[in-house]
């Protein structure tokens, strides 16, 4: 068996070498390990209240800047929708979750507008490539929402107009409360 | 026998199964919580009724109904009569083995009626425990070999392994015992270890036997197949071992009946070497002949630890306002209420203790309930034992499970024995 498993250079080889007899009766580590748990138990019986846990409906973590949450659609001055159904979202989407059904727009600036803009939430994978590609900065993914549930399929297809009501969170502060 | 016989014997039959019934929730609740607080997380506590939530308690309430309205799912090519028989194995064993057990001792009235503590009081006793719960075993073989699943198969193979394995050093350790006490019924058993020797030592096996009950303990684990000796349903591995294709309450017959086996396990370790229903320093006749003074003490003490709770349910109550936002913030106000009601009902009761002179049939009575109460404390310790050595050890490799059982458990436990009959020898 020599030399048949070469280890790296920088690996190190731990000692398993079983010395004294208290280790090779098992006995005496047994104590002591369940010494340690129980002084755990016994520290969170009598007093250790700060938990590590959060407690997480009513408790939230704070979520990192930058944070890839439930996309929205931002608005110009007057609430139309800036994005122009240029598509390239929905090209640059991988998971291929952006369904946009553009129109003509009446306002002679605007040459088209999405007279749909569905996005799928169960397939999509939330990678932000789409807020990469915008380039009116219509979709952005700084909600901060990140707990999508819902009872049935249909209502993970988000339309245009829920996607204009998400506010936008960019420095969420969501605040950790640890236990009392 | 009378009427008045076959009701006391269905009593004493519901009664020790229901000691079984209702502790495996609590044991549920205790594998959680005390997981958690080792873990140093606050485990369950969210369920409530009412506003009651008693430390997560309703979560195992909560998992018996999911369990029951689960899809009941059978995998294609399972043996049908075999894979719905294996639950009810090991469920019904531990139900039927804990039927020796004495719970307390033997009840005389004072116009000579007996109310004896075991179920079946049958003289083979401890074999007949061993003969029963060896047949185990099956349930796992037939839940293994019935589902049709490499895994499950596997599983129910190390079971079985280490089972037989563990079998032979856990009796031999019994077998010291048998011979310390010269009796293999387990109320004779209790019974000879009622007492102290030297004015404060108990008279309990532990001090005679230290070794075959470190042996029982271990094989005992092993037996219940509990960690450190869970190869069966080592889940890095197995998936879930024997019960990997159960589920709905089929798979919640298996769990209960883990915990149902780790309470047999632990009422007959505390029965052979804990001095069984024995209450330390207070043997059966110092009970009955004091029945009134222990009564008027433990109703002061429920009286002092009821105010206690009172005052600290409240302090938990003006300090928790807010935290949950409904109505289970109101929970340490009604544990006041509940702890201040039983402490006046304490002292009323007191009262009356005074007052009268209780009657003579209460004496053996009480004796008997305090013995039971005894011997369910005990028993709960050592499955916190259980619970609290799984949630420390690592799992055992199978080598070493195999090493330790055959080179180590069953040589300790042959040389026990020979000890055991030399010393006897000898001190005869």
């Amino acid at each position: 068996m020599k030399n048949v498993v070469q280890n790296p250079p920088e690996a190190q080889t731990v000692s398993r070498q079983i010395n004294t007899l208290g280790e090779t009766v098992y006995l005496v580590e047994i104590v002591k390990g369940l010494g340690i748990t129980v002084g755990h138990v016994l520290k969170n019986l009598f007093g250790y209240k700060p938990r590590m846990t959060v407690g997480y409906p009513e408790q939230k973590r704070a979520i990192p800047e930058g944070y890839r949450g439930k996309h929205r659609l931002t608005t110009r001055e007057d609430g139309s929708t800036k994005c122009v159904a240029c598509m390239m979202c929905a090209t640059a989407c991988p998971a291929e979750c952006i369904h946009i059904v553009p129109t003509e727009s009446e306002n002679p600036d605007i040459e088209r507008y999405p007279a749909r803009f569905d996005i799928d939430l169960l397939e999509c994978v939330f990678c932000g490539l789409c807020v990469e590609a915008c380039p009116v900065d219509a979709i952005r993914m700084d909600s901060g929402v990140y707990s999508l549930t819902a009872f049935d399929r249909e209502s993970f297809m988000v339309t245009k107009e829920e996607l204009m009501q998400i506010k936008g969170n960019p420095h969420p502060e969501g605040k950790v409360v640890l236990d009392q | 026998m009378t009427a008045l016989d076959v009701l006391i014997y269905i009593l004493r039959g519901l009664l020790v199964v229901l000691v079984v019934l209702q502790i495996v929730p609590l044991l549920i609740w205790l594998e959680r919580k005390g997981s958690a607080y080792i873990q140093d997380r606050p485990g369950p506590e969210r369920a409530h009724v009412g506003p009651l939530r008693l430390a997560g308690l309703f979560h195992v309430l909560a998992d018996a109904i999911k369990l029951f309205s689960k899809e009941d799912f059978m995998p294609a090519g399972a043996n049908k009569f075999f894979y719905y028989l294996a639950p009810m194995i090991p469920v019904g064993i531990a139900l039927i083995t804990v039927a020796v057990v004495p719970f307390w001792h033997t009840m005389v009235f004072p116009n000579g009626y007996t109310v004896i503590g075991q179920v079946l009081a049958i003289d083979p006793g401890i074999l007949w425990f061993f003969a029963i719960v060896s047949l185990t075993v099956y349930g796992v073989i037939f839940a293994g070999w019935s589902s049709n699943s490499k895994f499950s198969l596997l599983g129910a193979m190390r079971a079985s392994a280490a089972s037989l394995s563990y079998e032979i050093p856990m009796v031999l350790a019994a077998i010291s015992a048998i011979m310390t006490y010269g009796s293999v019924n387990l109320a004779h058993i209790a019974d000879a270890q009622t007492g102290v020797w030297w004015g404060f030592l108990p008279r309990w096996g532990v001090f005679v036997q230290p070794l075959a009950a470190l042996i029982f303990l271990v094989t005992s684990f092993a037996e219940t197949n509990r960690v450190p000796f869970d190869l069966a349903e080592a889940e890095s591995e197995l998936v879930a071992g024997y019960h990997t294709e159960y589920s709905s309450m089929k798979w919640g017959m298996f769990m209960f009946a883990e915990y149902a086996a780790m309470i047999v396990s632990t009422a007959v370790f505390t029965t052979l070497w804990f001095g069984g229903y024995n209450v330390p320093w207070l043997d059966t006749a110092a009970l009955i002949a004091h029945a009134q003074y222990w009564t008027e003490w433990l109703l002061g003490i429920t009286f002092v630890v009821g105010l206690v709770g009172f005052a600290v349910n409240l302090n938990h109550f003006a300090a928790g306002v807010g935290r949950w936002r409904d109505i289970r913030d109101y929970e340490g106000l009604v544990l006041a209420m509940g702890a201040i009601g039983t402490a006046a009902v304490a002292l009323l009761l007191l009262f009356l203790c005074f007052a009268f002179h209780l009657p003579d049939w209460y004496g053996p009575l009480f004796a008997g309930f305090i013995q039971l109460q005894m011997f369910i404390v005990k028993v709960l310790f050592f499955c916190w034992v259980f619970v609290w050595v799984r949630w420390t050890l690592p799992r055992f490799r199978y080598d070493q499970l195999m090493n330790l059982g055959w080179k180590s458990l069953l040589p300790l436990a042959l040389a026990n024995i020979l000890l055991t009959g030399i010393l006897i020898t000898v001190l005869k």
